[in-house]
C-alpha cells in the first residue's frame, strides 16, 4: 500500500539511492556508454577490434559528401511521411471501437487486434516477402486471377526499381496496428461522458465530435506516437535488409541510413564510418523530435 | 471477513501452484542439462572426459552423420581404456559467428570448433596445426591414406587450410564441393520432346528458348534457369566459370611473375595495348545472354524460393552446389538429372577462343574444423579432429549421411554421387577475375550485372565497363584499406617473428622443440615477400585502374 | 664465530639457490608465454621481475605487437635501451634492435597515423648493427631482408643493393636453410625491377634445393621454376625437366593438370600418376 512521503525525508532516505544506483549503472554501461563509445570511434579507422588508428574529421568529411547517404535520407523521408499517413487509420479503428456499444463486442475486438501482436515482426517481414515473390508470391497470384496481368506475367515487386519503395511503403497493409490503436484507445477512454453529454445537447455531430473533441484530447497520444514513428522510421532497416539484402535493393534504390552503418561495418569492415553515420542519424533524429515538440501542440 | 479469508485462500493455492510449476520446471532444466553435458556418467563418473564438437551445418544427414561417427568414437577410446563423451552442437549459421566470438573471448569454448571470420581471429584464438600435420593420421591405418601424411590425405593438401596471412594452418577442411545444374527431366520433355541434357551453351539456350515458348503456349509460368538471385550466388558462379573458360588462358602469359597473376595484370595490359579489354567483358556479354532466362525479378528470390519453385514443377535448371545435390535429386516429385555447367564452345558467337570447362581439381574446399587455444582438452580434441577426416569416418559423414563430396584423396565414389565428383579432365583451372577485388566492390560488379540483365541494353560489355569505372571511387578506397590491412600485417608478422625466435633461443628446450620453432619462424619469413609483392600489387592496381579510359583503344 | 654465522650463511646460499632456480622458472615461464605470443600473460609474468633483462625485453616487445593496448614509443625507447647495454646477452640485445628497426621502418611507412615518431630512430644503421653483431644468424638475415628491400626501392641505391643482396648469400655462412626468404626477395625483384628472369631463376632453383618450410611456398616454387624456365627464359629442357618433377611430386595438385598441359605443348608425355612420396 502506497504511504506519502515528505520529498526532505526521501531525500534522506539513502536505501533509495542505493536501489536507483544499480540501474543507473546498468544503464550508462549498457546505453550510454556503447553511444559515447560510438561518438569518440567516428574519429577512427576501427574494425570493431583491435584496429585503431585516429584520422580526424575525414570520415565526417566523407558523410557530407556521400551521395548515397544524402539518397538514403531522401528514402527515409519518403517512409515517415508515408508513416504519418499511416497514422490516421488507428486513429479512425480507435474511435470506431470506443463507440461500439456492446462491451463484450468490444472486449472482443480489442482481443482480435491484440493476438496478431504475438506474431514476431520477422515472421510478418517473411511472409510479406512471400506476398512479393514475382512468381508464385500472393499479390501476383491475385493479379493474375483478377485478370490484371497475364498467368504467365509478373509484377517485379522487389526488383523493379519504380515499385520497390512503393512496395515497402505498402507493406503492412491496412496498417492498423494493434499498439497505436490501444494507445489511442486508451486515451479515447479517459474522456468524460459529460463532455459527449454536452456535445450531444449542443447537436455536434459524430464529425464535429472527432475533431473538436476526441482528436484534440488525444493529441499527447499522437504526438508520442509521431516521435517514436519518426525515431524508429530513421533508425530501422531491417525489414530492408530482410526483402531486399545488405545493398538496398537495385542500384541501392531502398539504401536507409541504418543499413548503411550496418554494410559499413559488418560488410566493409568500416565501423569508424559506421559511427560517423550513427552520429548524423542522432542530430537529425533529435532535430525533428525538436520540430515535433515545436508543431504538434497538445491544446486541451 | 469469510470473503477475505476465502480470497486469501484463493491466493495461496495460488502462489503454491505457481511455486509447484516452478520446481517442476526446473527438475526438467537440470535434467537437460545433465543430458547435454553427456549424460549422468559424466556426474557419476568423473574420469569420463566431455569434449564438444560445434558448428553451423544444420543440413539433413550432417548431424545424424556425426552422432554416428561419435558413437563409434566413444567406443573405440573405450577400447583404448579412455573414457570420453563427444557433444555435438548445432549452431544456426545467422548466429553462428556472433556465438563463436562470444565462446572464444569467454574463455569455455568447444574443444572443436567450425571456424569463420578473420585471420586474426584464427591467430589469436585456435591452435596452429602445422606441428601435427606432418604426422600420419593414426586413425588412416588400414585403409589406402595409411601412408599419407595428415597434410597428404587432403586432396589439396591443405592448400585451401593455408592462412595467406599467418602463413599458418588454423583449421582443416572436412568437405568439398562443385558447382553443378539440376535439371528437371520431365519438364525438358514436355517443353523439347527430348530427354538430351545439354552438354554446350548452345544447346543450353536452346532448350531454355523452348521451356519459355512452351511456358507461354500452356500459360505455365515457367523459368527456364531458377537462380539464387539474393545472395547473387549463381551470378557469381556463373561469372567465374565463364570467365574461366574463356580467359583461363590468361594465366599463361599475363603475369610477369609466373603462372596465373592478379587483376593489375590485366589492367596494365589493357593500358599499353597488349590485352584487348573486350577479352574481359565477353563473359559479361555471355551472362547477360543466359541471364534472359533467368526468374523474373530473381534479384529479389532466395535460395528457399528457388528451391519451392523448382519443385513446384516449373523450373527447367537450377545452378547451385554439390552441397544440395541429394536434396534436389530426393524431394523432387520428378526426374532431376545431375548434369555439368554447360561447355561453351565454337558453335556459339563468344565461343571463338573458348578454352572448355574448368578443371576442379583441389577446389571448392569447406568446413574448415580447429581446435581453440583455450580448450581444456587438447590431445582429445586434436584426436578427435583427426578421426573425423580419417579415410572411413569422413566417408561415413560426408559421403553416406550428407551426401557430399570428402575432402579426402582416394575416395570412390557412386551412384548420383559420380556426377557430383570434380572435373579433372580439361587443362585449364580458374582464371583471375579481374573484376573481382573480393569485397563490397565486387558487390557492386554483381549488382552491376543483374542491371545488365534486366534493362537489355545493346551493349552489355560497354554498360558494363562504363558502370565498373563509374566505381572506381569505391574500388580505390577499399584497396587502400587493403594496403593498410597488409602494412598491419608486416607488423603482426614481425610480432610473429619475434615470438619464435626468442621461443626457438630458449636454452631448456630440446631439439625437436627448437626445430618447431625454427620451422615456424622459417614460414613466417618465407610469408614476407609475398605480403610485399600483395602490396605492389594492389598499389599497382589502384594505378593502373586511375587509367583505364572510357573509350574502346 | 664462524660456527655462529654458518647456518644463516648456508641458509643464504640455499635461498640465493632456490631464487635462481625460481627466477630460471619465471623467466622460462615468461618466454614460454611470450612465445605462445599470449601478451597480457607475457605482460603478468614480467611484471613480478621487472629489473630481469628478460622481462625488460618482452614486456617491451609486448608493448609493441599486442594490438590490444600498444605502447609504441615507450615499448622503443626501452628497445633502444636494451640495444645498447652491452651487459646483456647478444641474443637479448639482437632481438631489441631487430624489432625497434624493424618497427620504427614501418611506421615511416605510416606517416599519417605516427607522424614523424620514428624519425629519432636511424632504422638502416639499425638493421647494418644486428647484422654485424649476430653474423650469420637468423636474425641477420631477417634485418638484411627487411634492410635490402628498401635499398632496392631506392632507384639510386638500387644496384649497390642487387650487389650487395648477392654478396649477402654467397658470403653466408650459416645454415643455408635460412637463405630461402631472402632467395625468394631476390626472385622477386630481379623480375620486379629488372626483368631479370636468369637471375630469378637461379635463386628460385637454389632456394628449391635448399628447401622451404612452407609447404604450399615449396609447391608454388616447384611450379614456378618450371614455368620460368619453359616460358620467360625459353629453356626447354629445364622447363620439361621440372614440369615432370612436379607432377610427380604433386599429382593431385590443380597445378599439375596445368603442368600436364604445359608438357603435351612442348611435345612431350607427362610421367605417370603414382604415389605421393612420404616424408
Amino acid at each position: 500500500m502506497a504511504i506519502e512521503v515528505s520529498v526532505k525525508k526521501l531525500r534522506n532516505y539513502y536505501p533509495a539511492y542505493f536501489l536507483i544506483a544499480i540501474p543507473l549503472f546498468l544503464v550508462l554501461l549498457f546505453s550510454y556508454h556503447p553511444i559515447v563509445n560510438g561518438f569518440i570511434h567516428m574519429f577512427y579507422r576501427w574494425d570493431g577490434d583491435t584496429v585503431e588508428e585516429f584520422i580526424g574529421l575525414e570520415y565526417m568529411w566523407r558523410v557530407i559528401h556521400d551521395s548515397e547517404l544524402l539518397h538514403s535520407f531522401w528514402v527515409v523521408t519518403i517512409f515517415v511521411v508515408a508513416n504519418v499517413v499511416k497514422m490516421i487509420l488507428p486513429i479512425l479503428v480507435a474511435v470506431v471501437l470506443h463507440h461500439v456499444i456492446n462491451d463484450r463486442i468490444g472486449y472482443l475486438y480489442r482481443i482480435l487486434f491484440v493476438v496478431p501482436m504475438i506474431i514476431p515482426a520477422m515472421v510478418g517481414i517473411l511472409i510479406w516477402k512471400y506476398f512479393y515473390e514475382p512468381n508464385s508470391g500472393i499479390l501476383n497470384g491475385m493479379l493474375r486471377a483478377f485478370g490484371f496481368i497475364g498467368p504467365t506475367e509478373t509484377v517485379q515487386w522487389l526488383s523493379d526499381p519504380a515499385l520497390v519503395i512503393p512496395s515497402l511503403v505498402f507493406m503492412g497493409f491496412p496498417w492498423v496496428g494493434a499498439f497505436g490503436v490501444l494507445i489511442y484507445l486508451a486515451g479515447l477512454q479517459g474522456i468524460s461522458e459529460d463532455i459527449y453529454e454536452a456535445a450531444e445537447i449542443d447537436g455536434a455531430g459524430a464529425l464535429t465530435v472527432f475533431f473538436k473533441i476526441e482528436l484534440p484530447l488525444i493529441m499527447t497520444q499522437v504526438r508520442i506516437n509521431l516521435v517514436l514513428m519518426i525515431i524508429s522510421t530513421i533508425q530501422s532497416w531491417e525489414n530492408i535488409f530482410l526483402f531486399l539484402g545488405a545493398d538496398g535493393g537495385p542500384g541501392g534504390i531502398a539504401m536507409v541510413p541504418g543499413l548503411m552503418i550496418f554494410r559499413e561495418a559488418f560488410s566493409r569492415g568500416l565501423f569508424g564510418y559506421g559511427c560517423a553515420i550513427g552520429f548524423v542519424i542522432f542530430v537529425v533524429t533529435l532535430a525533428l523530435t525538436l520540430i515535433n515538440n515545436k508543431i504538434v501542440r497538445v491544446n486541451k | 471477513m469469510s470473503k477475505n479469508n476465502d480470497e486469501f485462500s484463493r491466493n495461496s493455492r495460488f502462489q503454491r501452484f505457481g511455486l509447484v510449476l516452478a520446481i517442476i520446471f526446473f527438475l526438467i532444466s537440470v535434467v537437460m542439462v545433465i543430458r547435454n553435458h553427456g549424460g549422468t556418467e559424466t556426474i557419476f563418473s568423473p574420469d569420463t572426459k566431455v569434449i564438444t564438437f560445434a558448428h553451423w551445418q544444420l543440413e539433413d544427414g550432417f548431424r545424424e552423420g556425426f552422432e554416428e561417427a561419435i558413437k563409434i568414437y566413444e567406443e573405440e577410446k573405450a577400447r583404448q581404456g579412455v573414457k570420453v563423451k563427444v557433444r555435438q552442437l548445432g549452431i544456426p549459421i545467422r548466429g553462428y559467428s556472433q556465438w563463436l566470438l562470444t565462446q572464444l573471448i569467454g574463455g569455455e569454448p568447444a574443444d572443436v570448433l567450425e571456424l569463420t571470420g578473420s585471420s586474426d581471429i584464427f591467430n589469436q584464438y585456435f591452435v596452429t596445426l602445422s606441428p601435427y600435420i606432418g604426422e600420419r593420421n593414426p586413425w588412416n591405418k588400414g585403409t589406402p591414406l595409411e601412408n599419407y601424411s595428415w597434410r597428404e590425405s587432403f586432396v589439396d593438401d591443405m592448400l585451401a587450410s593455408l592462412d595467406p596471412n599467418y602463413s599458418e594452418f588454423f583449421s582443416v577442411n572436412l568437405f568439398m564441393m562443385t558447382v553443378r545444374v539440376y535439371a528437371n527431366v520431365d519438364l525438358i520433355r514436355k517443353a523439347t520432346g527430348s530427354d538430351k541434357m545439354p552438354d554446350t551453351v548452345t544447346e543450353w539456350l536452346e532448350i531454355c528458348r523452348k521451356l519459355r515458348e512452351y511456358g507461354k503456349a500452356t500459360d505455365r509460368p515457367v523459368i527456364p534457369i531458377g537462380v539464387r538471385g539474393f545472395d547473387k550466388a549463381t551470378l557469381s558462379t556463373l561469372f567465374y566459370d565463364y570467365n574461366a573458360q574463356l580467359n583461363g588462358d590468361l594465366s599463361d602469359f599475363i603475369s610477369a611473375y609466373g603462372f596465373g597473376g592478379v587483376p593489375a595484370d590485366a589492367f596494365e595490359a589493357i593500358n599499353n595495348g597488349t590485352l584487348d579489354r573486350e577479352r574481359l567483358l565477353d563473359p559479361v556479354r555471355l551472362i547477360a545472354e543466359i541471364g534472359q532466362y533467368f526468374a523474373e525479378g530473381f534479384p529479389s528470390i532466395d535460395l528457399e524460393q528457388t528451391k519451392y519453385l523448382f519443385f513446384s514443377g516449373n523450373v527447367g535448371f537450377f545452378i547451385d552446389g554439390s552441397y544440395n545435390a541429394w536434396s534436389m535429386v530426393n524431394n523432387s516429385p520428378f526426374e532431376v538429372k545431375v548434369i555439368r555447367l554447360p561447355e561453351l564452345t565454337a558453335a556459339h558467337p563468344l565461343g571463338g577462343h573458348a578454352l572448355g570447362r574448368v578443371n576442379e581439381l583441389g577446389s571448392g574446399l569447406g568446413g574448415k574444423f580447429g581446435i581453440p587455444k583455450r580448450t581444456k582438452n587438447f590431445d582429445l580434441a586434436l584426436d578427435f579432429l583427426r578421426f573425423i577426416t580419417s579415410y572411413r569416418i569422413n566417408q561415413l559423414t560426408m559421403v553416406e549421411h550428407s551426401r557430399w563430396l570428402s575432402s579426402l584423396k582416394q575416395v570412390k565414389y557412386e551412384g548420383f554421387m559420380k556426377d557430383l565428383e570434380p572435373i579433372t579432365d580439361t587443362g585449364y583451372t580458374g582464371a583471375n577475375d579481374p573484376f573481382n577485388n573480393g569485397g563490397y566492390s565486387y558487390r557492386r560488379v554483381l549488382q552491376l550485372l543483374e542491371k545488365i540483365i534486366i534493362e537489355k541494353p545493346s551493349d552489355p560489355g560497354q554498360m558494363f565497363w562504363e558502370g565498373f569505372l563509374d566505381d572506381r571511387p569505391i574500388l580505390t578506397s577499399e584497396l587502400y584499406e587493403t594496403v593498410l590491412g597488409i602494412q598491419r600485417t608486416l607488423w603482426s608478422m614481425d610480432g610473429s617473428r619475434s615470438a619464435l625466435s626468442l621461443g626457438g633461443s630458449n636454452p631448456s628446450l630440446s631439439e625437436e622443440e627448437r626445430e618447431l620453432f625454427r620451422r615456424r619462424g622459417g614460414i613466417t619469413q618465407e610469408g614476407v615477400t609475398g605480403r610485399y609483392r600483395n602490396l605492389d600489387d594492389n598499389i599497382r592496381l589502384m594505378r593502373e585502374v586511375e587509367k583505364l579510359k572510357r573509350e574502346k583503344n | 664465530m664462524f660456527q655462529m654465522f654458518r647456518i644463516p650463511v648456508l641458509l643464504t646460499f640455499v635461498c640465493g639457490a632456490f631464487a635462481a632456480v625460481g627466477s630460471d622458472e619465471a623467466v622460462d615461464a615468461i618466454m614460454k608465454a611470450y612465445s605462445d605470443m599470449n601478451y597480457p600473460q607475457a605482460r603478468k609474468l614480467a611484471a613480478k621481475l621487472p629489473e630481469h633483462p628478460e622481462a625488460r625485453l618482452v614486456t617491451a616487445l609486448c608493448d609493441l605487437y599486442d594490438r590490444t593496448s600498444p605502447q609504441i614509443e615507450r615499448a622503443q625507447q626501452e628497445l633502444a635501451l636494451l640495444f645498447r647495454e652491452e651487459s646483456l646477452s647478444v641474443r637479448l640485445r639482437s632481438e631489441a634492435g631487430l624489432s625497434l628497426a624493424r618497427t620504427a621502418q614501418l611506421m615511416k611507412e605510416r606517416r599519417d597515423i605516427y607522424g614523424n615518431a620514428a624519425d629519432i630512430y636511424d632504422h638502416l644503421a639499425l638493421f647494418r648493427e644486428v647484422e654485424e653483431l649476430v653474423p650469420d644468424s637468423a636474425m641477420a638475415r631477417d634485418a638484411f631482408l627487411y634492410r635490402i628491400r628498401e635499398e632496392l626501392e631506392r632507384e639510386e641505391s638500387r644496384d649497390a643493393a642487387f650487389d650487395e643482396l648477392e654478396r649477402f648469400i654467397v658470403e653466408f655462412k650459416g645454415d643455408a636453410r635460412l637463405l630461402t626468404p631472402l632467395r625468394q626477395m631476390a626472385e622477386y625483384e630481379y623480375i620486379r625491377l629488372r626483368s631479370d628472369y636468369a637471375n630469378a631463376v637461379r635463386h628460385l632453383e637454389a632456394a628449391c634445393a635448399e628447401g622451404f618450410d612452407n609447404p604450399s611456398e615449396a609447391r608454388s616454387a616447384s611450379f614456378r621454376l618450371a614455368f620460368l624456365c619453359d616460358r620467360k627464359l625459353k629453356d626447354r629442357e629445364r622447363g620439361i625437366r621440372y614440369y615432370r618433377k612436379f607432377i610427380s611430386e604433386y599429382p593431385f595438385a590443380a597445378l599439375s593438370i596445368v603442368a600436364k598441359r604445359f608438357l603435351k605443348e612442348l611435345g612431350e608425355e607427362s610421367v605417370e600418376v603414382g604415389d605421393v612420396e612420404e616424408q
